[in-house]
């Protein structure tokens, strides 16, 4: 199930990331393997090959950024110390945001809370988005995101955004891979009507 | 529609662009170097020579701290809500102590409900600084007195930091150098109302008799009320913190116990707001608050402070004497009588929801559920040419007597250009109250889009927007935007007929849950 590492000669997190955002498959194993053997600077560039997925596991759970970086140092050291047990059965970024998610619900566990999300997120600006029409199409589109359940919202943005396939994202949120397929299902449903909607009041 | 992407691994490619936008943001600038100080301290590897000389005794001391900071967090928090609880030194007798926002926010409801007179000084400030640093800042000092029968004396100062600290007027004062005073004597019911010249020049103020004929207190005494005012924007900061934010502690604040509330404290590349207040512990009022949102371009602070503060303590005889001050020449006056139809030009006119549809042509939205407390105060219709004119929610100066265009409040000075055509509601349960504003929307009724624009641009509306789906009422399925700021909380929410702005002392949820039942009026 690993996917092959892909980079460039030099191994560099650039190559992590294609136009438009799109996630490549693994980071460079030279680079794991010097963060293996203890190198801090390696590990960071796998941290921030990583990145992004990182960030949108912690952020949709706390939706706060402080927070969020605190999570996922706790995660950077959590994920070093555990570097000598990771046999590689899944990719290292499933494995990390795998740790990235147990962190988060620990970290909820704590605050004893449900995760700080509004029922209503902000309406975000875009920019050119002058026209009061287009403006509450985007919001059409924001609110349906921020309905979703925050396992819907991260299962569409580790396939989808991330462009994981189904077995890894599984991985990652601890759910079979139909788990996985239905909440997909529901979010897209829900999305996507929302796109349509979006369609048809900007034409009112 | 179906999903062919639930039997295979495939991306959703609409889904997926659609969704950039929701993408995290950015880590703090530091956050990489402190990272690799981290591991550096916490878990030593190859990387340095501070990582290879690690003793045992730091590592374990960092490891101890990175890993307790949480589990302290949680420890200090029970404290603290156990000292809340248990009470502390100083602390009021009788005034109990808060833990949660739902607790503060109740304790504050329960002020503004039971108080029955309130008086003090407020310092109001607001500073706004740009990418250069450029600095412009204007501050207001205000003396108040009001009752909640109705009774009310704001005088008002401006000027700017820079300036030394002028003395404000007191509420005897015969003489304030610039401002505004408004006094309402519910004795006589009998109203003044003006502002001090610029540069010297003559004031322009009226005395209005018979003022007042509605029930209760006329919705002018919370609109000059800042305090009240600014009390609404802390009541709707706090309804709308969920608690993972607020931090909460004792302190003291001119001479009195106090709670401090954090109650927003975000700072992002992209954004900063930063929500705190104090709260007087024996009494539940806000006696300080400071309120900053910005981002890289401009940061807008605003601030206010509270004190010579009583409650429910006798009032100085005279203190609402509509007696104008000294060197302020002659004013107008005439009287108004509502009930008599003889009205002067642009007065607003009050009524009973009965007579609404025949005055603006549609039946009023009403709620079906209000706060519990509340009662209908206040019926009125107004031109809509006063919302044209306020075309900013959150009441920024439209005019000479700006105040007066919204159209709960009243304008006897405007002049009358058009027919009736909305209708204004006001709620009160004690100093409290909140109001619905109806006006037509569509092309030649309510600029929603002017509205919204300056909703989206405004500092504090901007940052605290969102919009929700009605799903009940007569709105059912149309969007709401909702927001707050210096001003409170306001809701607006239109179909293609009709618009209703909903403003006042409620939370958001409150605001909204109002909009969710608003029905027409039948008779």
């Amino acid at each position: 199930m690993n996917a092959l590492a892909t980079s460039d000669s030099k191994g560099s997190t650039a190559a992590g990331q294609k136009p438009g955002g799109i996630a490549t498959s693994e980071v460079a194993p030279a680079m794991l393997a010097a963060a293996r053997r203890g190198d801090h600077s390696a590990f960071v560039q796998v941290l921030r090959f990583y990145d992004r997925r990182l960030r949108h596991i912690a952020w949709q759970t706390v939706r706060d950024r402080q927070a969020m970086d605190d999570i996922l140092q706790e995660v950077a050291l959590r994920a070093f110390r555990g570097l000598p047990a990771f046999r590689g059965d899944a990719g290292a970024g499933t494995w990390l945001c795998r740790i990235a998610y147990t962190t988060c619900l620990d970290h909820l566990r704590r605050q004893a809370h449900q995760p700080p999300v509004a029922a209503d997120d902000p309406v975000r600006e875009l920019p050119g988005a002058d026209c009061t029409e287009e403006f509450l199409a985007r919001a059409t589109l924001d609110d349906a995101f921020a309905a979703l359940s925050a396992e819907q919202r991260l299962a569409v943005l580790l396939v989808d955004r991330e462009g994981l396939d189904y077995q890894s994202a599984a991985q990652i949120l601890g759910v079979v891979p139909g788990t996985l397929a239905s909440r997909l299902f529901n979010a897209r449903t829900t999305l996507r009507a929302a796109l349509l909607t979006d369609g048809e009041e900007a034409h009112r | 529609m179906t999903d062919r992407h639930a039997e295979t691994d495939s991306r959703d490619v609409l889904v997926g662009e659609a969704i950039q936008r929701f993408d995290p943001p950015e880590h703090a600038a530091d956050y990489w170097t402190a990272a690799e100080r981290c591991l550096a301290e916490a878990a030593p590897g190859i990387s340095s020579d501070a990582g290879r000389a690690r003793s045992r005794s730091p590592r374990r001391r960092a490891r101890v701290l990175r890993f307790s900071v949480a589990a302290a967090a949680v420890a200090v928090a029970a404290a603290v809500a156990f000292v809340l609880l248990a009470g502390v030194p100083g602390t009021q007798p009788g005034a109990p102590s808060v833990a949660t926002a739902a607790d503060l926010l109740a304790r504050m409801d329960a002020a503004w409900t039971n108080a029955r007179t309130i008086q003090g000084r407020l310092v109001e400030r607001q500073v706004i600084v740009d990418k250069r640093g450029r600095r412009s800042t204007v501050l207001w000092t205000k003396v108040f007195a009001a009752t909640a029968e109705g009774d009310f004396r704001f005088e008002q100062t401006a000027g700017s930091v820079g300036d030394p600290a002028k003395p404000s007027p007191s509420p005897r004062s015969s003489r304030p150098r610039i401002g505004s005073v408004s006094i309402y004597d519910s004795k006589t019911n009998t109203m003044l109302s003006g502002y001090a010249g610029g540069g010297g020049g003559p004031a322009t103020w009226v005395r209005i008799k018979d003022y007042w004929t509605g029930t209760g207190p006329s919705p002018l005494l919370e609109f000059f009320n800042m305090l009240s005012t600014y009390s609404m924007s802390a009541r709707a900061a706090l309804g709308d913190s969920d608690g993972s934010g607020l931090k909460l502690s004792e302190t003291t604040y001119d001479g009195r116990p106090v709670w401090r509330a954090v109650i927003y404290d975000v700072h992002r590349e992209d954004r900063t707001h930063k929500y705190e207040m104090l709260v007087d512990a024996a009494s539940g009022f806000p006696m300080s608050w400071s309120h900053a949102v910005g981002d890289r371009n401009q940061m807008t602070t605003q601030t206010c402070e509270v004190t010579e503060f009583e409650v429910n303590q006798p009032i100085s005889a005279g203190t609402f004497s509509t007696t104008a001050p000294r060197g302020w020449g002659k004013p107008r006056s005439f009287e108004m009588s509502p009930t008599s139809g003889a009205m002067p030009p642009g007065y607003v006119g009050f009524c009973s929801l009965g007579q609404v549809e025949e005055r603006v042509g549609y039946a009023p939205p009403v709620p079906d559920a209000v706060p519990d407390g509340y009662r209908l105060s206040v019926v009125a219709t107004a031109p809509l040419a006063s919302l044209r004119l306020a075309q900013d929610p959150n009441y920024s100066h439209g005019g000479e007597f700006w105040w007066w265009f919204d159209s709960s409040m009243y304008r006897p000075l405007a002049s009358w250009h058009e027919p009736d055509s909305e209708a204004g509601l006001t709620y009160r349960r004690g100093f409290d109250s909140f109001w619905i504003q109806a006006a037509p929307a569509g092309s030649d009724g309510l600029p929603t889009d002017t509205l919204v624009k300056q909703l989206r641009h405004a500092a504090f509306s901007r940052e605290t927007l969102r919009s929700k789906r009605i799903r009940s009422g007569q709105f059912a399925g149309w969007r709401a935007l909702s927001w707050y700021d210096s001003r409170g909380v306001g809701v607006l929410v239109w179909d293609d007929e009709l618009a209703v702005y909903i403003g006042g002392s409620l939370t958001r949820a409150e605001a909204l849950a109002v909009a969710g039942s608003l029905q027409p009026y039948a008779r």
